[in-house]
């Protein structure tokens, strides 16, 4: 079932990719263009996709790992002056400076 | 504590009572800021290097190649100064005075490169690579002007830090902030090096 | 440690609000608070759409009735035409809809709701809107200019945005991309401090979950809109060198690739549909949770396909150019995730409808504002996945049903979201309570019409109706009566859409001078915006700032038995 499952994934996957090379035919897909330049704009939308994403999700990371060390010193300290009144703080991503 | 609180730096002072920020304003928003000009950056790069890829010949004929090593060379001072910020804030969490030399040494350092680059621009020029020249002319002073346009700022602001730091006004969130975006200045840098000059 | 950051208060002791008298110029015109920066941001923004609205109705006369003379504007020229539609989309979204949803209500709601005093950058957040004002004196501007304002689709494709010869607009085009690109620095400023100010100076208890749900909303907004305006300004810039400069970056005959620039605008381009939109679904929720009096169904699901919508929202640009001649393999994906993008704002859509469900509902102003909100909305979702296949797409494109679409999305997040939050806030912003007969007849009076605009076009549009054609009397065989009965109708709908805001601007200058005072929680809210007096002074709790001890949407809780809400800040 899952080995279906996996291939039927795979099947339709090869199907986005290399069905559309008979699309190439069409009149207003990418006629003229060479193929070094059709890599190049691929190579580019897949680059400024994930960009934003993995740029972001270090940002987020970062700041994360910050917290919680800020979380422990906090523990170790002897005074927790948390104000919360919501019990011990959870940890929270970016619950920032609160 | 705060019967009424006027300014968010007020509430820097609520810090020492135990609350911590994760991250300071200043470093916060320029951190923010500087997603931004990552994703500047990516959006030119990223055109010249279609456009470099379409062009039936690369580089484009009659044009003068780039300064590759020279540049190499100006790299190193923009990498040193780097470090030196990065010293300077070292320095400055153990003991504040200690930290001005490597700040002066940072501006020295980042007005060598401008000057190089200035230096750099009008030899090119001289040789007939223009804004209008070629795209290679075009994306050239693009996105390596672009890149001289954020070190200038960059040196404004660290020039800023250091009278502040002169004065002993300066908070340690302020050099901060400055540090970050000039780590994203001269990180930059090697990217657009390797995809403009190489 | 400590004595640095005494000095650093100490240099700063000027920069912020003082207690002295502050003069007209401080108070109203260079201000640092931020409610009255969100009161110019909303003020300008509604000026603004005043005029887009003008523009719609000349060339919406002009499409309906070619060759005629419009009233108030006189005969429609080809090159009126083309600036007043293209102005008509530049203004609508980027001098309406964002300064009024992202910029007014971002900075009247983030302080306010998290329970501080003001932005943590009140200078960047004057610039802010100075930069704006500026780049909206500019687009304005560019009407009276020699060659008329600029005419090649909001979308600016070149070659027609770049050379002069083809636009007959040299000064038009760079005035348009020129405001265009301060509007950008504008609310990047903006964007900073909002992001900032959520994270770092809410009340003391308020945790990741007790942020209300408009507030993270705009908050998740103004990241995505910083992290994909870079490549369009980059685009700008290299715009305005073609323009001004003679490089070649979007001229294929010299080297550049003018598809580039379609890439980089609609690589923010697309974000932007949701930077605008999340705001708006943040106001609809906190207004629906009040009205119904029940707890938002599903907090964190909201939140979480807001995160969804924004990662997606970054890989789906490329729709917009299945017929530009993009690589087949990446109008595939593209479909796929543009098809994908509908599921985490349906699953939004659905915890709405859940939270309404055996709610006792209040059909006040505001909330009629907010149910039609999910109810335009929805259509507007769906056309899309009509024209997110890439196949189907090939067809439709470039129709009236691509611009039906568009407008029942953009209509309900701009026109829609706005009157809602601004009917529910406005005894918040005036002091005074809005007269609600005239509220709802202003309702009524706009969402009928809206309707019958854009469901015509989307009749047309499926039939094949181009949607740039300036006169459709040269294509005879293309038009049928029908059609054009259809496009009248649209046009006198939108007249009559465009005489009712006059009840609304009626309602509240009336409300502002002579309604009844609002005390300070009208609706019973839960959130900290309510604790304040109404309008809330400078510094907005002159008595001390909140605390917070629960989540923003505890209506009708089981162990609170003396009243159906329970405010963020009452203590257990």
């Amino acid at each position: 079932m899952r080995l279906a499952r996996a291939a039927l994934g795979a099947g339709v996957s090869a199907a986005i990719l290399f069905l559309p090379r008979a699309g190439m035919a069409c009149a207003v897909c990418t006629a003229g263009r060479d193929d070094e330049s059709n890599a190049a704009f691929l190579v580019s939308t897949i680059f400024l996709s994930l960009l934003p994403l993995v740029a972001l999700g270090t940002f987020v990371y970062v700041l994360w790992r910050r917290f919680q060390k800020l979380e422990q010193s906090r523990e170790g300290s002897s005074h927790s002056p948390r104000l919360s009144p919501q019990g011990a703080a959870a940890a929270e991503p970016s619950g920032a400076g609160s | 504590m705060t019967t009424r609180a006027t300014s968010p730096q007020i509430r820097l002072i609520a810090a020492e009572h135990g609350e911590p920020k994760v991250i300071s304003n200043g470093v916060l928003g320029m951190l923010l800021f500087v997603l931004t000009e990552i994703m500047l950056f990516a959006g030119m790069i990223s055109v010249f290097n279609i456009v470099r890829a379409s062009a039936a010949v690369w580089p484009p004929p009659g044009q003068p190649r780039l300064p590759v090593e020279e540049t190499a060379i100006n790299t190193l001072a923009l990498f040193a100064s780097g470090l030196c910020v990065y010293l300077a804030q070292r320095r400055f969490a153990v003991s504040r005075p200690s930290a001005r030399t490597p700040l002066a040494l940072a501006i020295v350092l980042a007005s060598i490169f401008v000057v190089f680059q200035g230096y750099e621009w009008v030899s090119m020029i001289a040789q007939g690579l223009t804004l209008t020249s070629s795209a290679l002319g075009s994306f050239f002073y693009l996105i390596v002007g672009m890149h001289a346009l954020h070190v200038v700022a960059a040196l404004a602001m660290m020039i800023q830090t250091w009278r502040r730091h002169a004065r002993g006004w300066l908070h340690p969130s302020q050099l901060a902030t400055t540090a970050v975006f000039w780590y994203f200045v001269v990180g930059a840098w090697p990217i657009i090096y390797w995809r403009v000059y190489l | 440690m400590a004595e640095s950051i005494r000095v650093e208060h100490a240099a700063h002791h000027d920069d912020h609000h003082g207690h002295h008298e502050m003069s007209f110029l401080e108070k109203y015109v260079f201000p640092l608070d931020h409610k009255m920066i969100a009161m110019q941001y909303m003020f300008t923004g509604m000026f603004m759409a005043l005029i887009g609205g003008f523009f719609a109705y000349a060339f919406r006369w002009q499409i309906a009735f070619p060759g005629t003379e419009a009233p108030f504007w006189g005969q429609v020229s080809p090159a009126d035409y083309n600036s007043l539609v293209t102005n008509h989309g530049s203004i609508m979204i980027f001098w309406v809809a964002m300064p009024v949803l992202i910029a007014a209500f971002g900075n009247y709601l983030i302080p306010l709701m998290i329970g501080a005093d003001d932005m943590v950058f009140p200078k960047l957040n004057r610039l802010s809107y100075q930069i704006f004002l500026l780049s909206a004196l500019i687009i304005l501007a560019s009407f009276f200019v020699e060659g008329g304002a600029f005419g090649g689709a909001w979308t600016a494709y070149p070659p027609l945005s770049t050379k002069a010869e083809y636009s007959l607009t040299p000064l038009g085009s760079t005035m348009w991309i020129t405001a265009v690109a301060l509007e950008f620095v504008a609310f990047l400023l903006g964007g900073i401090n909002f992001i900032t100010t959520a994270m770092n100076s809410r009340a003391p208890g308020m945790k990741m979950w007790d942020i209300p749900m408009v507030v993270w909303m705009i908050v998740i907004a103004s990241i995505l809109f910083m992290l994909s305006v870079g490549p369009l300004l980059a685009g700008g810039i290299m715009m305005l060198f073609d323009q001004n400069l003679g490089t070649a970056f979007f001229d294929p005959d010299r080297g550049g690739d003018p598809i580039l620039w379609q890439h980089l605008f609609w690589f923010f381009g697309h974000p932007e549909v949701y930077v605008v939109l999340l705001p708006a679904v943040g106001i609809v929720a906190e207004i629906i949770t009040v009205f119904a009096r029940k707890k938002l169904f599903g907090y964190k699901t909201v939140l979480y396909t807001a995160i969804g919508t924004g990662v997606l929202s970054f890989t789906v640009w490329a729709h917009h150019q299945f017929i530009a001649g993009i690589d087949p393999r990446m109008a595939n994906v593209f479909t796929v995730t543009t098809l994908l993008i509908s599921v985490p704002i349906a699953e939004m859509m659905f915890v709405y409808i859940a939270t309404l469900y055996g709610g006792s509902i209040t059909l006040s102003t505001p909330m009629l504002w907010a149910l039609s909100f999910i109810f335009e909305f929805l259509i507007g979702g769906i056309t899309g996945i009509f024209l997110g296949a890439s196949g189907n797409d090939i067809y439709m494109h470039d129709t009236y049903f691509v611009l039906a679409h568009f407008h029942y999305t953009f209509y309900p997040i701009a026109i829609i979201g706005t009157y809602a939050g601004f009917t529910f806030w406005f005894p918040k912003m005036f002091g005074r309570m809005m007269n609600d007969k005239l509220g709802k007849l202003h309702f009524w009076l706009t969402i009928i019409p809206f309707n019958t605009i854009f469901l015509p076009l989307f009749v047309l549009g499926a039939a094949g109706h181009h949607r740039r054609i300036f006169d459709y009397r040269n294509f005879p065989e293309l038009s049928y009566p029908w059609m054009w009965d259809l496009q009248a109708l649209a046009t006198y709908s939108l007249i009559v859409m465009l005489l009712a805001q006059v009840i609304f601007f009626y309602n509240v200058i009336t409300s502002w001078i002579s309604g009844p005072v609002a005390p300070k929680n009208p609706w019973n809210s839960n959130t900290l915006e309510w604790t304040a007096t109404s309008p809330p002074p400078h510094g907005n709790w002159p008595e001390g700032l909140p605390t917070v001890y629960r989540g923003p949407y505890e209506y009708s809780h089981p162990d609170r038995k003396s009243s159906d809400y329970w405010p963020q800040n009452e203590p257990a």
